[in-house]
């Protein structure tokens, strides 16, 4: 398909961004949809058309639709209290003027958080069933899907689903400071030898795939799993960032789970008091999803978090929020301390240690995909950008 | 012009995120003067902020405030800030006016020529002149504290933290140009201020056919030292440290840039010690923003109720739109190492 216009929502994100650079170097006129102008610094440097609005704003989206062949949904917003409107009504909104317009494809971009964030199964396709895990992202996710199906089966928009894997690379600021910062502060562990399959994909295969989705006449109304082609491990994938530390860090501790559990037995006090078991129900998902449906509670920790937000970051380490790892993490008169890396929350436990691997078979036999840039090369340019970021 | 007694009537054109939390707050306890007059043309915007400060009247356009002004300030989108300017400037009243004072040069000077035709103050928001540290810095290399110059590097980091009120400053049209003139405004007139002018000049930066969000300058300054090399790094992406270093053969001085009360030291030369940076008899006061800000419309106010001259007159402007103008004259494009080269075409701008 020749396109002469996109739209771009969630244009100043990751990878919203990298798509719309490549969409100029390609001679494509871009049009992207901007929710906070002063995040849009990165995308400022690229020739598009920049059109302020949101997901909910309905007329902002029909204004960004206009005169486009092809739009690109990459747009998501993960505070905790905005997953369904902003993820499945704003996935509703721009399907809906996106048929308004007769765009000819919309590619929209969900996630394999829909599988939940650590699948039972060992080998994971299409055709393995969307789980609801309480997580307020992966569930949002799936719905969203699921409008966007009902719009390609009910009103003919013809859409595409992608399904990426972790993404990484340049500008993946979250993930990357994360891990840096996490290896930096020597709070890292190698869960099972760090054995587990991190799925990882680089921008740029992602970018290839979405290309691909706008070109392939088979392809709509499907869904399909983007990753790389080689499984890479944790091991691998942690170690690469410790490397840019100058390798400083290594080698990082390694730890079985069983290790790690016993390890938070120790260090975790025989009886919580009320407040931390308050804390820590409040800290688990499903609980903190179905308290932001109560109007009252989502009031308060919109004032919270606002009040928080603005104290000057040496307060906020003073408030103590929550029990924090290093608090609980030695456990005196063992002999030996604990680290405080081995209280690990058990979710990260089960995330680093899980190995399902994601099938790209469809990707590859329906959209033509094929994941040019290995992690060896994907990892090298990561490096590049963190030591230019000077993360 | 005001009474000496009197405050000061000062009209704000421009009600933007700078106006909002910088300039109202800080003006609504200056005693020099009181803001009786906000002009935005989204007018729901200029509504709210008039009665969050209790400002009696705001408008829609700049040609309807109230004609008995003694001054006004000008927080415009770049491109109009000159004509603007001129405007009022013609009218007799004094303007202080958001860096940049113009897109070019050659603006610049039919705005520094109105203000001089009609006996008007000009005054340009050169935030770091009110700056207690970048005094001390300007200081120490006037009265020859570091001994004879030897270089400079400043790395400067800005990423844009607090919610814009219009995407004006990513627009060519609008800004001029991207971080190069929005935050080099600020920087490049402070290191032309302390050093001197540039003689040679080489420029690169990120845009690939929009506005730049990383530039980095080599320049030769021609100090009363003799020409001086360094380097310049502005971005809004990179989280390196924000920092300003000049270096003697004596002395460097440092200065942290990110709050304008950053630290300030001295390293030796000789021996790479840290030494304390006091002033002769006392340390430096601590300075927030909302002190400079203050400081700097209390001069203004100061210079309309005296008669007096602005500290930071149009012409301090000058050198800095021309060095941005080379800059942009002998750009090329940044180096991203993790570009590969057939990963995008670069576009030719």
């Amino acid at each position: 398909m020749t396109q002469r216009q996109i739209l771009i929502t969630g244009a100043t994100g990751f990878i919203g961004c990298r798509l719309a650079e490549t969409a100029v170097a390609r001679g494509i006129s871009a049009v992207c949809l901007v929710r906070s102008w002063h995040k849009a610094a990165r995308l400022a440097r690229l020739p598009v058309r920049m059109v302020h609005g949101n997901m909910l704003d309905k007329h902002s989206l029909r204004e960004a639709v206009r005169g486009c062949d092809v739009v690109f949904h990459c747009a998501v917003d993960s505070r905790p209290d905005n997953h369904r409107q902003i993820n499945v009504q704003g996935t509703a909104n721009i399907m809906e003027a996106a048929l308004e317009q007769k765009v000819k494809r919309v590619v929209y971009l969900s996630s394999i958080a829909v599988y939940g964030f650590w699948p039972s199964q060992l080998s994971v396709t299409e055709d393995t069933p969307c789980q609801y895990t309480g997580d307020p992202y992966c569930d949002a996710k799936i719905d969203a899907e699921k409008v966007a199906l009902r719009y390609h089966r009910e009103a003919g928009l013809p859409v595409v689903i992608l399904r990426p894997s972790l993404v990484y690379g340049p500008f993946q600021s979250l993930w990357a400071e994360r891990l840096i910062t996490s290896i930096r502060k020597d709070r890292m562990v190698l869960v099972n030898g760090g054995n587990g399959i991190c799925n990882s994909l680089y921008v740029d295969n992602l970018i290839k795939a979405m290309w691909l989705a706008t070109d392939r006449e088979n392809a709509t109304g499907n869904v399909f799993i983007i990753s790389d082609a080689q499984p890479v491990t944790w091991k691998r994938m942690i170690e690469s960032h410790a490397v840019v530390l100058n390798g400083s860090q290594l080698p990082l501790l390694e730890m079985t789970v069983e290790e790690i559990e016993a390890a938070r037995r120790r260090a975790l006090p025989s009886s919580d008091s009320s407040f931390q078991m308050i804390v820590r129900l409040i800290g688990d998902p499903r609980v903190h999803q179905a308290l932001y449906t109560v109007p009252a509670f989502a009031r308060l920790a919109r004032v919270a978090r606002t009040i928080f937000g603005a104290l000057p970051n040496g307060t906020r380490r003073l408030i103590p929020i929550a029990p924090q790892a290093s608090q609980v993490g030695c456990s005196e008169g063992e002999g030996i301390q604990t680290p405080v890396r081995s209280t690990l929350p058990k979710d990260e436990v089960r995330f680093y240690s899980c190995n399902v691997v994601f099938s790209i078979e469809r990707a590859r036999r329906i959209l033509g995909y094929e994941p040019e840039i290995p992690f060896s090369d994907g990892m090298r340019r990561t490096a590049a950008w963190i030591r230019w970021m000077k993360l | 012009m005001a009474a000496s007694n009197k405050r000061v009537r000062l009209g704000i054109i421009g009600c933007g995120a700078i106006v909002e939390f910088f300039y109202l707050p800080v003006a609504s306890k200056l005693q020099e003067l009181e803001v009786v007059a906000l002009v935005d043309k989204n007018v729901d915007r200029a509504q709210n902020l008039a009665k969050r400060f209790n400002i009696g009247v705001h408008v829609d356009d700049y040609r309807r405030v109230p004609k008995d002004l003694d001054g006004v300030l000008i927080a415009l989108p770049h491109n109009l800030h000159a004509p603007v300017a001129i405007e009022f400037l013609s009218e007799g009243i004094p303007v202080l006016v958001e860096k940049p004072l113009a897109m070019t040069v050659e603006e610049a000077r039919r705005v520094i020529d109105v203000a001089h035709a009609k006996g008007t103050m000009l005054q340009v928001a050169q935030k770091f002149r009110f700056c207690n540290q970048a005094r001390l810095v300007k200081r120490a290399i006037d009265e020859g504290w570091l001994g004879r110059l030897r270089g400079f590097e400043i790395a400067a980091n800005f990423e844009d933290k607090n919610p814009m009120a219009s995407g004006f400053c990513w627009s060519k049209e609008q800004a001029g140009g991207g971080i190069l003139v929005d935050v080099g405004s600020l920087i490049l007139d402070t290191l032309l201020w302390w050093l001197g002018d540039p003689v040679e000049v080489e420029y690169c930066d990120d845009s690939l056919g929009g506005v730049e969000s990383d530039c980095e300058l080599s320049l030769v300054l021609m100090t009363p030292h003799g020409p001086v090399a360094g380097r310049v790094i502005l971005s809004r992406l990179r989280k390196r440290k924000d920092v300003a270093r000049i270096d003697g053969e004596r002395l460097s001085i440092v200065y942290g840039l990110e709050s304008m009360m950053g630290q300030l030291y001295l390293l030796s030369a000789a021996t790479g010690e840290r030494l304390p940076f006091v002033s002769d008899s006392q340390t430096i006061p601590q300075q927030s923003w909302r002190d400079i800000f203050r400081e700097q419309l209390r001069s203004f106010a100061t210079a309309i109720t005296t008669g007096g001259v602005s500290p930071v007159p149009g012409e301090s402007a000058l050198s800095t739109l021309a060095l941005i103008e080379s800059c942009y004259r002998v750009r090329r494009p940044l180096k991203l190492p993790w570009e590969t080269g057939e990963d995008l075409v670069r576009a030719h701008i």
